[in-house]
């Protein structure tokens, strides 16, 4: 196998924890699916049939009961675990420690929140191509004026979202700075050296990282081997991106090597043979033949940045939750495989008016409703005479008869009870909206996990 | 024809440098030959072929000389003449700065307009691409200034005219401006972070090279007026930059086409490139063989690049062997090898002679046995035979030569006439020739004008600097670590500017006996008018402090400063306060007395006099002293730290 697939699943969702509540945030549903299909998908749709998943202990069974429903053919997974007890809080790189020994091949890496629809081969591509250690996918983003979304539940003033610094030559892709913008307060500098061996470097502050990276197997050894980084993007790959500049501290000190000698630098689990490099060096598709002093560089990090038209978004807060459920259904059938369908064939339905709406299995949706741009979770039961639009029904979530739901986010075994009308809202876990009920912009929930709104 | 239309340019005949001094104190700089054509004719030609048909030429010195060229151009009907009117404005103006606040006062520019200086050399086709952008950035945005145009050159060349550019990838909106010089190898650089907050897709470019060339709008003027303080186009250009939003004016930035040349003939560096990229036809069709100006022709384009004019006598056993540009009546000797130099009118190569890489203009007479190299020869030069000019010498014009070994000197033909020069600054080689002396003279006792001295020595000593470089110029761009080397031999520009006029201030304040709060008042907007920081303010104040009186070889420093003190105490105490600047005004100590040797032994009692002063306290001067690590420093303060130490020591136990 050239590649072999990690996915980070262990993530707990803090930046809109109401709505994941307890559960794993990968099994949040979003479009008749859990959230880590997506990402498992994506793998199994690019061949890459190795999948290691890291999962908390506790969530492990869960999540492997749950997957093994999902329709992935041929895809070999298993699992990871990290043990909650013994440490607080895993970071992407300690996890990523963890799975190193099944790592045999050069890896990629895939946080289970992205779902995307971009077109791989050409980030394949470029890594293959320029021998590269380490490939970041970037994407534009939606503009959030395009399409306006009201979040269900009260209004929130809108965080303004931490943004990446991503610095890219834009004549040969490579990715030569990466940092958050909150990291700096006045000045940002930069090494006057990146800048004289990077003639023209662009400086985006509009990407996003899409958490898919392509990773070489020895950049995973290394993680192995040293205890400094916890985050892959927030520390290795600054980290990496740095080091590109540098030259291996043994051709400095030839003959001093044994004193003050860093038994773990980077450098020491490079491997190149004198072929690699010639190979290199004579690649007419690596670079121009002015720059040939870069090829000779041993830490190349590339970017690739997606084109304006493809769908990239990580589903790690509510609006980009809601944004996601939105377009879900019109795009599904360019992220999976033309056999799935987004309603499901144990799915009931008996209802006449239903358009652009996702039902997973096992849910009855009763005649006499209308249903329009909705999401419908696995054992969701819709009653007679409901209207429902623009809303996201989990799992188990009950809707008695005459209830209108409009942008609404129903969580887990929810139960709406008859002739409520609910705008704007979100209901929480196990809560029962009685009788009636006129609500808009309001939470409805039992209270736990809804105190941080 | 709409008068709309018209296109109109400006041509700042002036670099208001003396990088090519002696040749610039009796001719004017725009009139200087590069590959025997004066430089002018180099814009006025690029000029004409970009449709350009009203121009002024400013200049402030040798207007005459200057208008006689122009006039006789346009007898004579060389090629920029052609449906183009050319007017020289003589005008005393400093900077570029008071032409154009000059220009807008008589307002004879109607539209957009091209402004370039007389050393640029270029190719460019301005008017298709980059004229018609920057019409467009003015029909959207109303507060267009200008548009620069750039170059793209290889990264890590350094000619001096290399800037750090920071752009809007979607609108080439300028964001940043910063002037990289030649010999500072930066370290890191430093960005405002709203730059990259305020705009999705940012470009740093750090491969660009400023030709001078740039399109104005007609609303740059009133911004010269109203921003008295703006010089030059680099103060010009960050002072808008920075600004943007209290000026509302924006600047765009373009870039020439890679086939397009441009090139600033900034110092003999940048005349010796130029010069060679117009013989290997970069800048084509400005080559030799193309008559630059003239209709007829010049020379005979011949294979390696030798452009060789008929009336060019040979003798048999003479080599030429590349890159070689030879104007009429010229005379090579027997057996001499000349490879990649420009000859002018009527010269004579004696026999066995070796000329390499050497710059020779009109009338200039070689006798046998000579051996030229990396020289300027300016004309009417005689050189007699078995001397050798090699290592970036300047012969200015009407020298003769007798003496054997010239090595990077400077050679005028006469002492200046001015009086403030003494003859002790220059070395009789003969009759027609005086050396510049090597080694930094002691400014003359003399009662007014000492920094304008200075001044002067300053400019004479950069190209004494520079020389040395030529060699190793040629074509390849000099390796880093030779940057490094001369890093503290190059003052900052501004820093300079900014430190002499702290001297003339302080120096004016002492003698008039003037009020401390008045000097403090123009030493500070000397500062803003400059971008000094403030712990460059402090560092200058208290040089110029000091070497108000280390200039005088005769004064004990210790006395003579005390004198000084008095009259300006008020003014280094209203800078030197708190901790960061007394070590600015420790550094400033040590440089002056690394720069003026009598004071070396004095520094102690100079620093016990400021701590008794209360000007300095002594835990920083003990924690400076901790850090400090130059040998002379330890050794000669040894005593007063020790002597620090117990006096801590004492009053802690009290």
């Amino acid at each position: 196998m050239e590649f072999h697939a990690v996915v980070f699943a262990a993530g707990v969702g803090t930046r809109f924890r109401d709505i994941v509540g307890s559960r794993p945030k990968c099994l949040l549903t979003v479009g008749g699916f859990p959230l880590i299909f997506y990402p498992l998908n994506f793998c199994s749709k690019y061949g890459f049939e190795d999948v290691t998943i890291i999962v908390l202990e506790s969530q492990k069974n869960e999540i492997a009961q749950r997957i093994s429903k999902l329709p992935l053919q041929k895809l070999k997974y298993d699992f990871v675990c990290l043990n909650q007890e013994s440490q607080e809080d895993y970071g992407t790189a300690d996890a990523l420690r963890l799975v190193s020994e099944k790592v045999k091949s050069d890896v990629i890496l895939i946080s289970c929140d992205t779902i995307t629809n971009i077109d791989f081969f050409p980030v394949l591509d470029l890594f293959r191509m320029n021998d590269a250690s380490c490939v970041a996918l970037f994407d534009k983003g939606i503009e959030a004026s395009a399409t306006p979304v009201v979040i269900p539940g009260p209004k929130v003033k809108q965080q303004k979202s931490e943004r990446d610094l991503v610095g890219i030559d834009s004549e040969n892709s490579r990715l030569l700075f990466l940092a958050s913008t909150t990291d700096y307060q006045e000045n940002l500098s930069l090494p006057g050296h990146l800048l004289r061996s990077h003639g023209k470097m662009t400086i985006h502050s509009n990407l996003n990282d899409a958490h898919i990276y392509l990773l070489k197997k020895w950049v995973v050894n290394y993680v192995a081997n040293s205890d400094k980084f916890s985050t892959v993007k927030g520390e290795l790959l600054p980290f990496i991106i740095k080091k590109q500049l540098s030259r291996p501290l043994k051709s400095l000190t030839s003959g001093f090597s044994e004193v003050n000698f860093d038994q773990n630098d980077i450098f020491e689990h490079i491997k190149q043979n004198e072929l690699d490099q010639k190979i290199l060096q004579t690649n007419l598709n690596t670079f121009s033949r002015l720059k040939r002093s870069t090829n000779s560089e041993l830490i190349r990090c590339f970017a690739y940045v997606a084109p304006e038209e493809t769908f990239c978004m990580r589903v790690n807060t509510l609006l980009n939750y809601c944004q996601v459920n939105k377009k879900i259904v019109s795009l599904f059938h360019t992220l999976a495989d033309p056999n799935i369908a987004l309603v499901s064939r144990n799915a009931t339905i008996q209802s006449t008016q239903i358009s652009d709406s996702a039902v997973a299995e096992n849910s009855t949706i009763a005649e006499k409703t209308s249903i329009k741009n909705s999401i419908f979770g696995i054992g969701c039961n819709v009653e007679q005479k409901t209207r429902i639009s623009d809303s996201i029904l989990m799992n188990g979530v009950t809707v008695e008869e005459r209830v209108i739901l409009e942008n609404c986010i129903i969580c887990d075994k929810a139960v709406i009870k008859q002739g409520s009308t609910l705008k704007n809202c979100l209901v929480g876990h196990n809560f029962i909206v009685h009788e009636n009920t006129v609500a808009d912009k309001k939470t409805l929930s039992t209270g736990e996990g809804f105190m941080e709104i | 024809m709409d008068k709309k239309e018209i296109i109109q340019a400006v041509v700042m005949a002036d670099n208001f440098s003396d990088c090519f001094k002696p040749f610039t104190s009796f001719n004017s700089p725009a009139l200087l030959p590069v590959v025997n054509v004066p430089l002018i004719s180099y814009v006025l030609e690029t000029l004409n072929r970009n449709g350009v048909e009203e121009v002024w030429v400013v200049c402030s010195t040798f207007v005459e000389k200057v208008r006689e060229f122009v006039k006789k151009g346009i007898d004579e009907q060389m090629t920029w003449s052609v449906g183009m009117t050319v007017q020289v404005m003589g005008c005393e103006v400093r900077s570029l700065g008071d032409a154009m606040r000059e220009l807008d006062g008589k307002g004879m520019l109607r539209g957009d307009f091209i402004l370039m200086n007389f050393d640029t050399i270029s190719n460019a086709k301005l008017i298709p691409l980059i004229m018609k952008k920057h019409i467009e950035n003015c029909k959207t945005d109303k507060d267009t200034a200008m548009t620069v145009v750039y170059k793209k050159i290889m990264p890590g060349q350094r000619t001096g005219n290399e800037v750090l550019v920071v752009t809007n990838k979607q609108t080439s909106r300028m964001l940043f401006h910063h002037r990289i010089h030649s010999s500072i190898k930066e370290d890191k650089f430093k960005f405002p972070i709203e730059i990259f907050l305020d705009n999705q897709e940012v470009e740093i470019h750090h491969d660009l090279m400023d030709p001078q060339i740039s399109i104005c709008s007609p609303n740059a003027l009133p911004l010269f007026t109203d921003n008295f303080d703006y010089d030059t186009r680099d103060q010009f250009i960050r002072g808008l930059v920075m600004n943007q939003e209290l000026q509302a004016a924006s600047i765009y930035v373009a870039q020439l086409a890679n086939e397009q040349y441009a090139a600033k003939v900034s110092d003999w560096i940048a005349y010796d490139m130029v010069s060679q990229d117009i013989i290997n036809r970069w800048v084509y069709p400005l080559v030799p063989d193309m008559g630059v100006c003239l209709l007829k022709q010049q020379y005979l384009f011949l294979k390696n690049n030798i452009y060789r004019n008929n009336s060019v006598k040979t003798e048999r056993n003479c080599v030429l062997k590349n890159d070689l540009v030879l104007q009429e009546g010229c005379n090579i000797g027997d057996k001499s090898v000349l490879s990649r130099c420009v000859l002018g009118k009527n010269c004579t190569i004696g026999k066995n002679c070796t000329i390499q890489n050497t710059y020779i203009f009109d009338n200039v007479t070689i006798e046998d046995n000579c051996i030229l190299k990396n020289s300027i020869i300016g004309s009417n030069v005689k050189v007699h035979s078995g001397c050798s000019i090699t290592e970036g010498s300047v012969v200015t014009n009407d020298c003769v030569i007798t003496t054997k070994n010239i090595k990077g000197w400077l050679i005028q033909s006469q002492i200046p006439e001015q009086d403030d020069y003494s003859v002790d600054t220059f070395e009789k080689l003969n009759d027609h020739a005086y050396m510049l002396k090597e080694e930094t003279p002691q400014a003359i006792d003399s009662e007014d004008d000492l920094d304008d001295e200075n001044n002067d020595w300053q400019n004479y000593i950069k190209l004494k600097q520079q020389s040395p470089h030529y060699e190793s110029s040629n074509y390849s761009s000099r390796n880093e670590s030779d940057d490094e080397e001369n890093e503290a031999e190059m003052p900052q520009e501004d820093s300079h500017v900014f430190f002499t006029e702290v001297s003339d201030l302080l120096k004016r304040g002492l003698e008039e006996k003037s009020d401390p709060d008045n000097l403090i008042l123009e030493i500070n907007s000397s500062r803003f008018a400059n971008h000094m920081l403030l712990n460059e303010v402090n560092f200058y104040v208290v040089k110029s402090a000091l070497c108000l009186t280390l200039v005088q070889e005769t004064v004990d420093p210790l006395e003579g400063f005390k004198e000084v003190y008095k009259h300006l105490e008020k003014v280094i105490k209203n800078y030197i306060k708190g901790d960061y600047a007394m070590i600015d005004c420790l550094n400033a100590i040590i440089e002056c007395c690394e720069e003026y040797e009598q004071s070396k032994p004095k520094l102690m009692k100079l620093l016990h006099f400021l701590y008794n002063e209360d000007i300095l306290s002594e835990e920083v001067i003990l924690s400076w002293y901790e850090d400090n690590e130059v040998d002379w420093i330890k050794r000669s303060l040894k005593k007063f730290i020790e002597w620090l130490q117990q006096e801590s020591e004492e009053s802690d136990s009290d």
